[in-house]
């Protein structure tokens, strides 16, 4: 899986590219853990086509680890698709989620 | 009488006249005694016309010493050295035979002058095997092999400057016999002059290694030594990195056969997990309902395929009272014996549970309390859970985080999602979920289903997707739902052209007659 990252001011932007499933979804982890240690990180999932059972498993996993260290993860930039599956699984209560970039950096 | 001694006299008077001559010289001149007298003597013996130019007679010194050589007329041959005494006004000359002296004289003075030839070509031989021999020598101590000349006594006739440096490491010590070098008082056991046959040795001296070369002569030996040691050491360093490599080559064979010994072991854990997996999968189906409910005015479709011996994926008919039918379909994340455990555990906790209750949102409510407190991965449950009045024809329904059900409304011909939010269970405690209510009217269809459904993909990566689906349970919607179930799960297999699913599906279909 290819992922970008941008570091600002604000905080860091992880993008990654591709489906988020039980292959992609270790590393991305490992990246968000490293990365939260040294400011706020929003997930960007933009360039993300579809995220499975297993995806959304780590997902919810880094929520909870994130979570025992008083950490959040924001999310942002979500197709209809993502936003339904957020919608219908709960998870749009959990996390943190925001339409732009912009205003997931912002808050 | 003096005949006898073979001494030839005559007699001559002033005039050079002969008046006498002995019987010898008669014969040896071949002219009898009365020819010879009277004849002049320089005539007779010289062939001269006049008297002999250094006769000492004429000179009157007859002490000078007058030689003939003498060639006869009948081939005879002699030399003679004359004596001349005087009486009476003539002269006796005795010839005194030299013949043989002289000969003897003559060829001695050839011998002599061959043994100054001898001499000087010896000389001449003699300098040039001195140059030679100091052409040798030089050669020899220009030599990088150390060398020497041994003659039977064991004594070092030679030896050149490169063995000394060897041995004595340039310092001049004076060793005499051949034997001194090599460490010994007394000739060596492998002297190649007591083991003949013997031309090669090999010998430590002070640390260091020499193969010795031994070459014959009638009286001498050539000893040539080379210093091996270098060669020696590297033949030993190739030796030992060859041991090394011997040793190590096996370490890989014992490594090799504990890997192929490791693997069989693997095999057969892995068999044993396969069976492991396998009870599990029988124990799992055994959990699943037996047979699909036979309800008036109803009528039920169900199809389950594991990709794995044990599944994540769980479907259940409840009797929730008498009049109250729930139906459950769960999907518990990830795969497997852990997935399998989680997912008897929700059964269990299902058919503890919803007994005598109604509402399809308490009912998860009270699933997730219990989920939260029981697993201990990272995994989480996702169901779907509805609770059919028969009666009635009405269902109440709830999510925890499944996807959609879909409905077909047979009075619109179109398929519509069932949205109903919920969290996942199992994640966060103390969880409200969303309830709905829906009417069921004939022709109706409730399609219940797992992700493994709509995830199934072709070999381009494309997913079966929600769009497809819809349209085949428009497109099939007259069929009972189990014919639908299998029209729809020839067209999953003719779209992924694949052997196997990725994951579990489960479809449980409902139709209100």
């Amino acid at each position: 899986m290819e992922m970008n990252i941008k570091e600002s001011s604000k905080g860091f932007v992880i993008y990654p590219n591709g489906d988020i499933d039980i292959k992609s979804s270790p590393m991305l982890k490992s990246k968000v853990l490293e990365l939260a240690d040294r400011g706020s990180v929003v997930l960007s999932l933009k360039h993300v086509n579809y995220i499975n059972s297993s995806g959304l498993r780590e997902i919810v996993d880094l929520f909870k680890i994130l979570k025992e260290s008083d950490k959040e993860l924001r999310l942002c930039e979500m197709s209809i698709d993502m936003k339904e599956l957020f919608s219908f699984t709960g998870l749009s209560k959990v996390f943190k989620i925001y339409d732009t970039e912009k205003d997931a950096l912002g808050s | 009488m003096i005949d006898e001694f073979k001494t030839s006299i005559y007699k001559i008077d002033s005039n050079f006249k002969v008046v006498f001559v002995s019987e010898s010289l008669s014969s040896f001149l071949g002219i009898p005694i009365d020819d010879i007298i009277g004849k002049s003597c320089y005539s007779l013996l010289s062939q001269y016309s006049s008297p002999c130019k250094f006769c000492p007679i004429i000179r009157n010194d007859l002490e000078l010493k007058y030689y003939y050589e003498i060639v006869s007329d009948n081939g005879n041959y002699g030399y003679f050295i004359a004596n001349i005494t005087k009486s009476d006004e003539k002269h006796l000359i005795s010839m005194l035979d030299m013949t043989e002296m002289r000969a003897y004289h003559l060829s001695n003075k050839h011998k002599i002058k061959e043994q100054k030839a001898d001499i000087s070509r010896l000389k001449n031989e003699l300098s040039f095997n001195k140059r030679k021999l100091s052409f040798f020598e030089r050669s020899l101590d220009k030599s990088q092999a150390g060398a020497m000349f041994i003659d039977r006594d064991y004594n070092i006739v030679h030896i050149n400057l490169k063995l000394r440096k060897l041995i004595f490491d340039g310092i001049d010590i004076n060793i005499s016999k051949c034997y001194n070098i090599y460490g010994y008082s007394s000739p060596c056991f492998f002297c190649p002059w007591s083991n003949t046959g013997n031309d090669r040795h090999s010998k430590v001296i002070d640390d260091k290694s020499f193969i010795i070369e031994f070459t014959r002569m009638d009286h001498y030996i050539l000893e040539v030594l080379r210093d091996v040691t270098k060669e020696v050491l590297q033949i030993q360093s190739i030796k030992e990195s060859q041991d090394r490599l011997i040793e190590k080559q096996k370490q890989m064979e014992i490594l090799n056969m504990d890997l192929i010994s490791t693997n069989d072991k693997l095999k057969v854990i892995q068999g044993a997990m396969d069976d492991e997996l396998k009870r599990v999968g029988y124990i799992q189906s055994s959990l699943l309902p037996k047979s699909i409910p036979v309800i008036d005015g109803y009528d039920f479709g169900v199809i389950f395929i594991s990709t794995k011996y044990a599944s994540g994926d769980y479907y259940d008919f409840i009797d929730a009272s008498e009049t109250n039918l729930g139906i459950v379909l769960a999907d518990v994340s990830g795969h497997g014996t852990p997935a399998a455990v989680i997912m008897a555990m929700t059964r269990a906790i299902m058919r503890s549970y919803t007994l005598g209750v109604t509402s399809s949102s308490s009912v998860l409510s009270m699933i997730n309390e219990v989920l939260c407190d029981n697993i201990y991965t990272k995994d989480f449950v996702t169901m779907f859970y509805l609770v059919l009045d028969i009666e009635k024809s009405s269902i109440n329904y709830s999510s925890a985080g499944h996807h959609p059900v879909l409905y077909y409304d047979a009075s619109e011909f179109m398929v519509k999602k069932l949205n109903v939010n919920g969290l996942l269970l199992g994640i966060f405690k103390e969880q409200e979920y969303e309830e709905k209510v829906l009417t069921l009217n004939s022709g109706d269809i409730l399609f219940l289903y797992t992700d493994g459904l709509i995830e199934v993909i072709n070999k381009d990566n494309e997913q079966y997707g929600y769009d497809r689906l819809l349209s085949k349970i428009i497109m099939y919607s007259s069929l009972s739902p189990k014919l639908m179930i299998d029209e729809i799960m020839q067209d999953v297999k003719e779209f992924t052209n694949l052997e196997s699913y990725r994951d579990d599906i489960t479809i449980v279909a409902i139709k209100k007659d």
